[in-house]
């Protein structure tokens, strides 16, 4: 078996990071002998493609808005140099690019595990109360919005306080109408309609980073308790833990969407007891490299199910492994940041003939 | 009487009195005492041991011990460590009777 050449995308790692630093060391956990990885970045400045000891080569990818041509044709020239055979995407604007394009990339060679749009627009905020009744998973009140003048009345089947929410991104607490009003604003300026609130139910928050195989089976999970959360509601410190209804409940979601590919399953639990489901993402989160340490490493696992290879149940993992995100400032060569800035890569290694 | 002992069995202590929940991802810090307490309840001793053991490891002076095992017995239902309906039975224990 000839050693793999894997390709990851999102380098970002600031204090809201990506999850491709995540992912990458956790590959790095289990590589065989002569494994590579390739970095795909967005931006010249993401962090990760200063790291030589995390990935070597690095190369710059056009953002999704440009289009599917310039996307695929990119990532043709890297493949016709580096052969790479699997991608794994891990941001949640790049996803319908990749979905879109994976019959292209497995003509080139390169092979994904992904989930279907479908699945996509079946975990997406708006449908998120739809998703809770189908799979019997309890969601706090939700509305969907499209102006300011449903708020008056929001309270009636969302109450408050609670949360006014971007389709993809964003969350502004409001505690009245007036508030929601101006939350509602912010939101639409920056990321369009529809907006949805949700109300606020207070409790811990816990997530679960899981895989699922497409057929509706739960490859693997582990499950984290967030114990120290940043301005933004990101998970700067964590530890897992082993709750039977949080394997339950992710096994429900597997069997009612068929879920295919990595997912992360956000949730809050109320002090009366019983999880409450806040938010599913389509991809890996940033603390990935977590569950590697914990005994069931699901990026791993990711690249084996894109190559068609079988892959048996994980089992179980260790409760009580923490993480701690640390912010370093990592040197970076002046000439590394020109090569990215004038020619759109990084190529440290010596693959090129 | 009998209790269930199996969520207190979960529970990992350190020799200083760090105990982590791993169902729920909590963290608690106890004393001596506390530790032989939990240690008492996770072998599922009644209550009349369990004041024993604090009786014959600690200095106790004027302190109803009692009332302080059911105090310390209601935080750890608080954090969800024992069952809200979780019983020891009084002290001093009622002698059963013979049918």
């Amino acid at each position: 078996m000839n050693p793999l050449c894997i390709g990851v995308t999102g380098l970002n790692a600031t204090d809201n990071p990506a999850p491709g630093v995540g992912v990458i060391r956790a590959l790095r956990a289990s590589a065989l002998p002569g494994e590579r990885f390739v970095g795909l970045a967005y931006d010249a400045l993401d962090p990760g493609i200063y790291a030589p000891e995390l990935v070597r080569d690095v190369f710059l990818l056009p953002y999704p808005s440009q289009g599917l041509q310039p996307f695929l044709h990119r990532l043709a020239s890297i493949q016709e140099r580096f052969g790479i055979d699997v991608i794994i995407p891990t941001l949640d604007a790049e996803l319908p690019s990749f979905i879109d394009a994976q019959d292209e990339l497995r003509e080139l060679g390169i092979a994904t595990f992904l989930p279907t749009r479908e699945q996509l627009d079946l975990r997406s905020k708006g449908n998120l109360a739809e998703l809770g009744r189908r799979a019997d998973i309890a969601v706090p009140p939700t509305a969907v919005v499209t102006s300011p003048a449903e708020l008056t009345m929001i309270h009636q089947r969302a109450p408050y306080p609670l949360f006014v929410k971007g389709l993809y991104y964003g969350a502004t607490l409001a505690y009245g109408p007036d508030e929601a009003v101006v939350a509602f604003h912010k939101i639409v300026a920056q990321w369009g309609l529809p907006v949805i609130v949700q109300t606020q139910i207070p409790g811990e928050e816990f997530n679960v980073v899981a895989l699922g195989d497409g057929m509706g089976n739960l490859c693997g999970c582990v499950a984290m308790k967030k114990m120290l959360i940043t301005d933004k509601g990101k998970g700067w410190a964590g530890v897992t833990v082993r709750d039977p209804a949080l394997v339950a409940l992710t096994r429900a979601f597997m069997r009612t969407t068929r879920w295919r590919g990595p997912c992360e399953i956000e949730l809050i639990r109320s002090p009366r007891g019983g999880y409450y489901l806040i938010e599913i993402n389509p991809r890996f989160p940033a603390w990935v490299y977590l569950s590697a340490t914990a005994g069931v490493n699901l990026a791993r696992a990711t690249v084996e199910l894109a190559l068609g290879r079988p892959v048996t149940p994980l089992g179980d993992y260790d409760a009580g492994k923490m993480f701690v995100r640390i912010s370093i400032d990592q040197p970076a060569s002046i000439e590394d940041f020109q090569r990215v800035v004038t020619t759109g890569e990084l190529v440290r290694s010596q693959v090129e003939g | 009487m009998t209790y269930d002992t199996s969520r207190l069995k979960e529970l990992a202590i350190s020799e200083n009195g760090f105990i982590f929940d791993p169902m729920s991802g909590s963290t608690f810090t106890v004393n001596a005492a506390g530790a032989c307490i939990i240690g008492g309840l996770r072998e599922g001793r009644p209550r009349a041991e369990i004041i024993n053991r604090l009786r014959n490891a600690f200095t106790v002076e004027h302190s109803d011990l009692d009332s302080d095992l059911g105090e310390f017995i209601r935080l750890l239902v608080l954090q969800g460590i024992l069952c809200p309906d979780f019983m020891l039975e009084q002290y001093p224990a009622q002698p059963k009777q013979e049918s």
